[in-house]
C-alpha cells in the first residue's frame, strides 16, 4: 500500500483522535524502515554467498557464527566481510552526509560532489600518488596496500576537507544565502577538477593510471582497522544529525519559520556541513570517489516516507546501504574475475531507481 | 493572563552597505491587541518586524519582552514566548499534523509528549484543519497553508504572534479568513499580535492599533484615529479619499 492510500485509509476510518490517526501513519514509517534493513540483512547474505568461491546459505551462517570450515571462514571474515562493512558504512555515511546537506542547505542538488568534496579528495590523492610520489612505483595501484600507505588517503582526506572549509569561509565571510554556497561548490569543484588534470598533464603514464584509479572508487581497499575508523567517524555522525532531526524538520519550513521556532540557522548550517563533511571525506578518503549515493538515497526514501527528518535521516541511511551493497555485488559478479569500478555501478542502480520514481509520480 | 508585552525603544538599524533603514523607531504590542504596521516598500516595516524577534540586532535601541531585553531570553525560551509567521514559509512532503507538531519544536525534549499532541489536536478542531489533518502540505491552497502556517504558530501557545505580510497571494475570502483568525486569537486567546501589512483597507477592518513608518522613521502611532487622509496621503505619498463604511471608513485612492 502506498503512502497515498494509507493516508487516505486512516482519514476515511477516522478513529478516536487526529492524534491516532497521525501515528498510524508514522507507523508505516516505521515500517519502511524495518523492511530495509530486512532487505540490507538479505543483501548482506547474499553478498556473502556469491563470488569465485560460492558459498551455501547454510555456510554462511554457520560461518557467520564462526563455525564451518576454516576455507569457509577466511572466505566469509577474510575476504567478503570487509567489503560488506565497508560498503554498509560507506552507504550509511555517504547517504546521511547527503540528506543532512540538502536540508541545511535546502538544495535538492547538494552532495559531496556538488559542494566540491569529491573533487577536493581526488585533487588531494592525486597529490600524493603524483606529487609526493605515492604512484611512483607499481604499488600505487593497490591503495592502501602502497609502500606508504596512509598518505594518499591523508591527502584525499585533506583535500576533501580544505574543499570544505573553503565553502564555509566563503559563506561566512561574505554572509552567503545557501543557493550561493552551493554554487560556490560547484565553482571549487570546478576549480579541483581542473588542477587535478594540470596535475595528471604532467604526471607519467603510471601515476596517472593509478590517479584514475583511485577516483573509480573500491571497497575492497579497506581493511577492519580502515573500517574501525570509518565506523566511529559514521556512527558519530548519525547521533549528530539524529540529535539535529527537530532542527532540521524546522529548516525546511525557511530560515525565517526556523528562527521563529528557537533554531540558531547559521550555526546547525555550520556544523551540519562540517559533519557531513567529515563523515563523507572519510569514505572517499578510504574508497575513492563513490558517486550518487548521497544525491538519490535522500530521494528515494523520501518519495516513500516525506520530508520528516526523524524517519528520513535513518531511512536514507539504509538505503544508502543498500544501494552501495548492491551495486557491490553486481560490481563482483557482474563479469567473472572482474571487480568493475563502484563509482560507475552505483550510478547505473541508483540513476535508473531514481528516474523511474521521479516518472512514476511516487508522491514526494 | 498574558501580560507579555513586545516594545521596541528607540531603534535604529542600518544593513551593512546600505542606508540607515530604521531610524529611533519605538512600538508596543501589547495583549489582547492586533497591531498593523505599515508604509511604503522598503520603509523598514519587515526590519522592525526582525528586530522585534531578535532575528537582527539593532545597532541603537532596546527590545523588550515583559520589560526583559529580548536578548536575554535563551532561543527557546523566545520560541515559547514569541511566534513568527514569516513571509516564505514553504515546507515539502510533510503532512499538515507534520507541520503543525513542529510549533512544538520550543517544548519538545526528545519526542512530542501527550501534552504536545493534545494541543495539536485543538489548534486542527478549532482552525478546522480536521479534513486536512494527514494531507501533504503541498497538496493545499494558498488559503489552506496560510491556515496551517498560522495553526503551528498557535501551537507554540506563545504571549506574541509577529505576521510578515499573512495575507500576501491570498484572495479575498482567504484574506478575511485569515485575519479573522489573528484577530481571533487577539482578542479571545489575548495574544499580543502585530502584521506587516499592505492593505490599508484590511488593517482598518481587522486591526485595533497602527504604527506607519515613513523613511524609516514612525510617522504615525495609534489607534484608528491615526489613520487620517493626511497621515496616509504623506506615508504612501499619493491622494487619497476616506469613504465613511459601517463604523468606519475605507480608503480609496483617488487622481
Amino acid at each position: 500500500m502506498n503512502p497515498e492510500d494509507l493516508r487516505t485509509a486512516h482519514a476515511a476510518h477516522a478513529p478516536a483522535s487526529y492524534r491516532d490517526q497521525y501515528r498510524g501513519y508514522t507507523r508505516y514509517k516505521r515500517l519502511v524502515i524495518c523492511a530495509l534493513a530486512l532487505v540490507i540483512l538479505a543483501l548482506v547474505v547474499i553478498s556473502i554467498m556469491l563470488g569465485t568461491a560460492s558459498l551455501s546459505p547454510l555456510d554462511v551462517i554457520a560461518a557467520l557464527f564462526g563455525q564451518g570450515s576454516e576455507h569457509d571462514l577466511i572466505v566469509v571474515w577474510n575476504l567478503r566481510m570487509p567489503r560488506i562493512l565497508t560498503a554498509i558504512i560507506g552507504g550509511i555515511a555517504l547517504a546521511l552526509a547527503g540528506c543532512a546537506f540538502q536540508s541545511v542547505l535546502r538544495n535538492p542538488l547538494a552532495s559531496a560532489s556538488t559542494l566540491g568534496i569529491s573533487q577536493g579528495a581526488a585533487f588531494g590523492a592525486s597529490i600524493a600518488i603524483i606529487v609526493l610520489g605515492v604512484g611512483s612505483s607499481a604499488a600505487a595501484y593497490e591503495g592502501l596496500g602502497a609502500s606508504n600507505p596512509y598518505l594518499t588517503v591523508l591527502c584525499a582526506f585533506l583535500g576533501a576537507i580544505a574543499s570544505t572549509l573553503a565553502i564555509l569561509a566563503l559563506s561566512r565571510f561574505r554572509d552567503m544565502t545557501p543557493e550561493s554556497i552551493v554554487l560556490a561548490g560547484v565553482a571549487l569543484s570546478a576549480l579541483f577538477t581542473g588542477a587535478t588534470a594540470l596535475i595528471q598533464y604532467f604526471a607519467q603514464d603510471t601515476q596517472v593510471a593509478a590517479v584514475v584509479f583511485w577516483t573509480f572508487g573500491d571497497l575492497g581497499r579497506a581493511s577492519y582497522r580502515e573500517i574501525v575508523i570509518m565506523a566511529v567517524i559514521a556512527t558519530a555522525a548519525l547521533v549528530f544529525f539524529y540529535c539535529n532531526r527537530w532542527n532540521y524538520n524546522a529548516m525546511e519550513s525557511g530560515e525565517g519559520t526556523a528562527h521563529g521556532l528557537g533554531l540558531n540557522v547559521k550555526r546547525t548550517r555550520m556544523l551540519g556541513m562540517i559533519v557531513g563533511a567529515f563523515a563523507a571525506s572519510s569514505v572517499i578518503a578510504f574508497c575513492g570517489t563513490i558517486n550518487f549515493i548521497g544525491l538519490v538515497a535522500p530521494h528515494i526514501m523520501r518519495r516513500f516516507i516525506g520530508n520528516d527528518y526523524r524517519y528520513l535521516l535513518p531511512a536514507s541511511a539504509l538505503a544508502g546501504a543498500g544501494i552501495l551493497l548492491l551495486s557491490d555485488i553486481i560490481a563482483r559478479m557482474a563479469i567473472v574475475g572482474v571487480v568493475l569500478p563502484i563509482s560507475a555501478i552505483t550510478s547505473f542502480v541508483g540513476a535508473p531507481l531514481f528516474l523511474y520514481l521521479l516518472m512514476r509520480g511516487a508522491h514526494r | 493572563m498574558n501580560d507579555a508585552m513586545l516594545e521596541a525603544r528607540d531603534i535604529a538599524y542600518a544593513y551593512p552597505g546600505a542606508g540607515q533603514v530604521l531610524e529611533k523607531v519605538s512600538a508596543q504590542i501589547v495583549p489582547g491587541s492586533f497591531l498593523a504596521i505599515l508604509g511604503v516598500n522598503g520603509c523598514g516595516k519587515s526590519t522592525l518586524l526582525s528586530c522585534l524577534d531578535d532575528i537582527i540586532r539593532p545597532q541603537r535601541g532596546t527590545v523588550t519582552l515583559s520589560g526583559e531585553d529580548i536578548t536575554t531570553y535563551t532561543r527557546d525560551e523566545r520560541a515559547r514566548k514569541i511566534a513568527l509567521v514569516a513571509q516564505h514559509s514553504h515546507a515539502h512532503g510533510v503532512t499538515v499534523y507534520d507541520a503543525l507538531l513542529l510549533g512544538r519544536k520550543p517544548y519538545i525534549q526528545a519526542a512530542p509528549r501527550d501534552e504536545d499532541f493534545a494541543i495539536v489536536d485543538r489548534v486542527i478542531d478549532e482552525l478546522g484543519l480536521g479534513p486536512l489533518a494527514l494531507r501533504y502540505i503541498d497538496e493545499l491552497s494558498g488559503g489552506e497553508h496560510q491556515k496551517v502556517v498560522i495553526g503551528r504558530a498557535l501551537v507554540q501557545e506563545t504571549d506574541v504572534l509577529l505576521l510578515d505580510e499573512p495575507t500576501n497571494n491570498l484572495d479575498m475570502a482567504n484574506q478575511v479568513e485569515v485575519m479573522h483568525l489573528v484577530r481571533q486569537a487577539a482578542h479571545e486567546q489575548n495574544i499580543a499580535c502585530a502584521a506587516v501589512m499592505h492593505d490599508l483597507n484590511l488593517a482598518l477592518r481587522y486591526c485595533d492599533r497602527f504604527c506607519l513608518l515613513k523613511d524609516g522613521k514612525v510617522r504615525a502611532s495609534g489607534g484608528s484615529e491615526v489613520m487620517t487622509r493626511e497621515t496616509i496621503e504623506d506615508v504612501y505619498g499619493m491622494s487619497v479619499d476616506l469613504v465613511p463604511y459601517e463604523n468606519g471608513f475605507l480608503v480609496v485612492p483617488t487622481g
